[in-house]
């Protein structure tokens, strides 16, 4: 019962004498393929080697222009954006710093962060309950989209664990709070990530901070190809005695697709030791510029309440 | 010997019944130890290539396999080396260009070339592009950004999009899915591709094709990034790449031909848009639409991309399962309601000449639909095969020979059956 070895050209001598030329010969099962073994594989790894290269000359063919990581501003109220040579140079610029790990580190609970979340669903602008004025340098945030117009001494979100108010500006929404964390995002694209914590060191430098919480922030499953620049301090101002940014852009990805993306974080330290950190984020990258002067309110109001100033 | 299930007669030595493909030789009556598409591999049994390939042999099906390992193994390396936009290009298109070399090896596009491979490829193609950049560029767009700004440590699960959430993992999977059948189905309801076997691998194609031109579009930003070539999240993206270009591309596919091979029926003529259809089409949507909330939620938990691969692996086996079972059972009971209605002679997915199984190159009876040495389905033969067993190219009904006999086509010599069988097994030997 085992399969024969023959093809056509071996079917046996005496077979061949006795049987009418109708009759079957042997086939061999290769016979009832168009192709061989060799062409086979030859075929498919040449067509995928083929779409590759094509797919190597759409990667160089539609680079677009860098965006620019000169968005660093000066929170707390003028909104200055620094000089770009303030910065460090884009590029593959690692995170620097060998303070001790912040407190911040192990409470961005990012393999915790489905257990119990105390999501508090969406709240609207001008449910936040925030207490007190805004810096008076920052401009009014004006509503847009026929949304309910903000009164900004009422929109905003509390990180409970420090009191620190984060300003949600009209026609966001907060996805996301829990006592040291606020998600929110404007439905276009643009998000805001604060967190806060209290590290009781007043000397902890704002810049280790971020430096120290980089893949919490920017996980390094999803935030593939990164690129940031260096951190830049800033001026402490109120309360505030120490201030950092950094700007950066990745391509976001996971199973079902990927974006571009492009943000900065801020991170300040209050003289009680208390650390507010904001994440302003937008996609798709090149939109950045664009989406950048309704994220700076976010960093204004916030940073200056956190300061004493509001 | 007479089969116990349609009492076809059949030589003594025969281990199934050359009707109905009903086990002789006691014990697997069902037939669940031996998978009637490739009599090597049981029912049961996680085979790829037979399974989204039926038209292959046992000694072909090495050919894909190793041709997609090649591959595999290539585009992988691009990976590591961090050449993101060649990697993804070859991942995406690696099984749908593997189903075109099949389509040509097996001759299943027969004299329409042309419109299986614009059928299935380009327009399927183009469907999935409109669709993909509806949802991820046109309308959702925003919704879509929603799903990259949450994250693990942004609030968890607690910051996820429901919106979002519904719209990429339930109505895009039920759209897509639509398009995935429109032109499968149209080809399966062409005469010459009215078999259960055809419309699955119609299926297989489109879906592939699909989930091809879809992952172009979704990851678009890899081919507009600023760095051709990458050192950064490298094992991330080897799980994506093995996503798209294993996982993805093959419940895609193996969900549409489900879909598309109960389109086609398992009896003569396809059975078209039946109960039976829209119950697998409905299995289809729901492998995607569980496919695709496993993935989105999962991506909350540690290591989620990994998660999601070994989940898209649970759902893809579960489908392979469900169309080795499905076809199993289609061409067992096709044979047997077959033989219930007459002596095969009238049956074009019958043997009509003797000829020899592509399988294992034992002698087929006339009017077998089963091998009668390995139990292999004549259906599942490649195209030339059927040519050669007389399925197409003679019409049905013409100098059939009475069943369980070797009959062969008049000529100019004389042999009885015995001489010819005998003078077959004298070289075998």
């Amino acid at each position: 019962m085992s399969a024969p070895e023959s093809t056509p050209d071996s079917t046996p001598d005496n077979a061949a004498s006795s049987t009418p030329p109708s009759a079957p010969s042997v086939k061999s099962s290769d016979e009832y393929f168009n192709s061989s073994r060799l062409k086979v594989i030859g075929l498919i790894t040449a067509a995928t080697v083929a779409v590759g290269a094509l797919g190597g000359i759409a990667g160089v063919a539609f680079d677009p222009d860098p965006v620019p990581k000169d968005h660093v501003i000066q929170p707390g109220g003028d909104s200055t954006r620094l000089a770009p040579q303030s910065l460090g140079s884009p590029g593959n610029s690692s995170p620097r710093g060998h303070a001790a790990r912040s407190p911040f580190t192990s409470r961005v609970p990012s393999s915790d962060a489905t257990a119990s979340p105390s999501s508090v669903g969406s709240v609207s602008p001008g449910s936040g309950g925030l207490g007190g004025s805004s810096t008076g340098a920052t401009e009014e945030p004006t509503p847009d989209g026929g949304g309910t117009p903000c009164n900004q001494s009422a929109c905003g979100a509390l990180i409970e664990a420090t009191d620190v108010a984060i300003y949600v500006p009209p026609n966001w929404t907060v996805d996301f709070t829990d006592e040291n964390r606020v998600f929110q995002s404007d439905g276009n694209g643009s998000f805001s990530f604060a967190f806060s914590f209290a590290s009781g060191d007043p000397a902890t430098a704002a810049g280790d901070v971020i430096t120290q919480n980089m893949d919490n922030l920017l996980p390094p499953e999803n935030y593939t190809q990164l690129q940031t620049s260096d951190v830049v301090q800033l001026e402490p101002f109120g309360s505030v005695v120490s201030i950092a940014g950094i700007e950066y852009e990745a391509l976001w990805v996971d199973n079902q697709g990927s974006v571009s993306i492009h943000g900065q974080i801020y991170v300040g330290v209050r003289q009680d030791g208390t650390v507010l950190g904001i994440l302003i984020e937008h996609v798709p990258a090149e939109d950045f510029e664009a989406a950048f002067n309704d994220l700076t309110p976010i960093l204004d109001e916030s940073f200056g309440r956190f300061a004493g100033l509001g | 010997m007479a089969c116990p299930t349609c009492s076809s007669d059949n030589p003594e030595v025969a281990s199934f019944c050359h009707r109905c493909g009903t086990s002789l030789r006691g014990g697997d009556a069902l037939r669940t130890a031996t998978y009637a598409v490739q009599s090597a591999e049981g029912v049961t049994q996680l085979a790829l290539i037979s399974t989204v390939m039926p038209h292959t042999s046992r000694r072909s099906a090495d050919n894909y396999r190793w041709a997609m390992i090649l591959s595999g193994v290539l585009i992988l390396g691009a990976t590591v080396l961090g050449l993101l936009p060649i990697a993804i290009a070859a991942a995406a298109f690696l099984v749908p260009l593997t189903y075109l070399v099949y389509i040509d090896d097996v001759n299943l596009w027969e004299e329409a070339p042309a419109a299986v491979v614009v059928g299935l490829f380009v327009a399927t193609g183009a469907l999935s592009v409109l669709v993909s950049l509806f949802f991820f560029d046109w309308v959702f767009d925003a919704q879509w950004a929603q799903v990259a700004g949450a994250g693990p440590a942004r609030g968890g699960i607690g910051s996820m999009s429901f919106p979002a959430l519904l719209i990429f993992a339930v109505l895009l999977p039920v759209i897509a899915e639509v398009a995935k059948n429109v032109f499968a189905v149209l080809l399966a309801a062409r005469p010459q591709f009215d078999d259960m076997i055809d419309g699955l691998t119609f299926g297989v194609a489109a879906g592939t094709a699909y989930a091809a031109f879809e992952t172009c579009v979704v990851y678009a930003p890899v081919f507009t990034s600023q760095t051709f070539q990458t050192d950064q999240g490298i094992s991330s993206w080897l799980v994506v790449v093995l996503n798209v270009m294993v996982i993805k591309s093959l419940i895609y596919g193996t969900a549409t031909g489900i879909a598309v091979a109960s389109f086609s029926g398992k009896g003569e003529a396809y059975d078209g848009f039946t109960p039976a259809y829209f119950a697998n089409f409905g299995l289809a949507v729901g492998a995607n639409v569980a496919y695709w909330l496993g993935v989105r939620l999962m991506a909350y938990l540690p290591f989620g991309n990994a998660l999601g691969l070994i989940w898209g692996f649970a759902i893809l086996a579960a489908l392979m399962l469900k169309i080795r079972m499905m076809l199993q059972v289609a061409l067992l009971e096709a044979a047997v309601e077959a033989a219930a209605k007459g002596d095969g002679s009238d049956d074009k997915r019958s043997t009509f000449v003797e000829t020899f199984c592509p399988e294992c190159e034992n002698l087929l009876l006339t009017n077998a639909s089963f091998c009668i040495v390995c139990g292999t389905s004549v259906r599942s033969s490649s195209r030339q095969a059927r040519s050669a067993m007389g399925m197409s190219a003679v019409p049905a009904g013409v100098g059939a020979a009475p069943p369980g006999t070797l009959a062969l086509p008049p000529a100019e010599g004389d042999v009885t059956t015995t001489e010819a069988a005998t003078t077959h097994e004298d070289g075998d030997a």
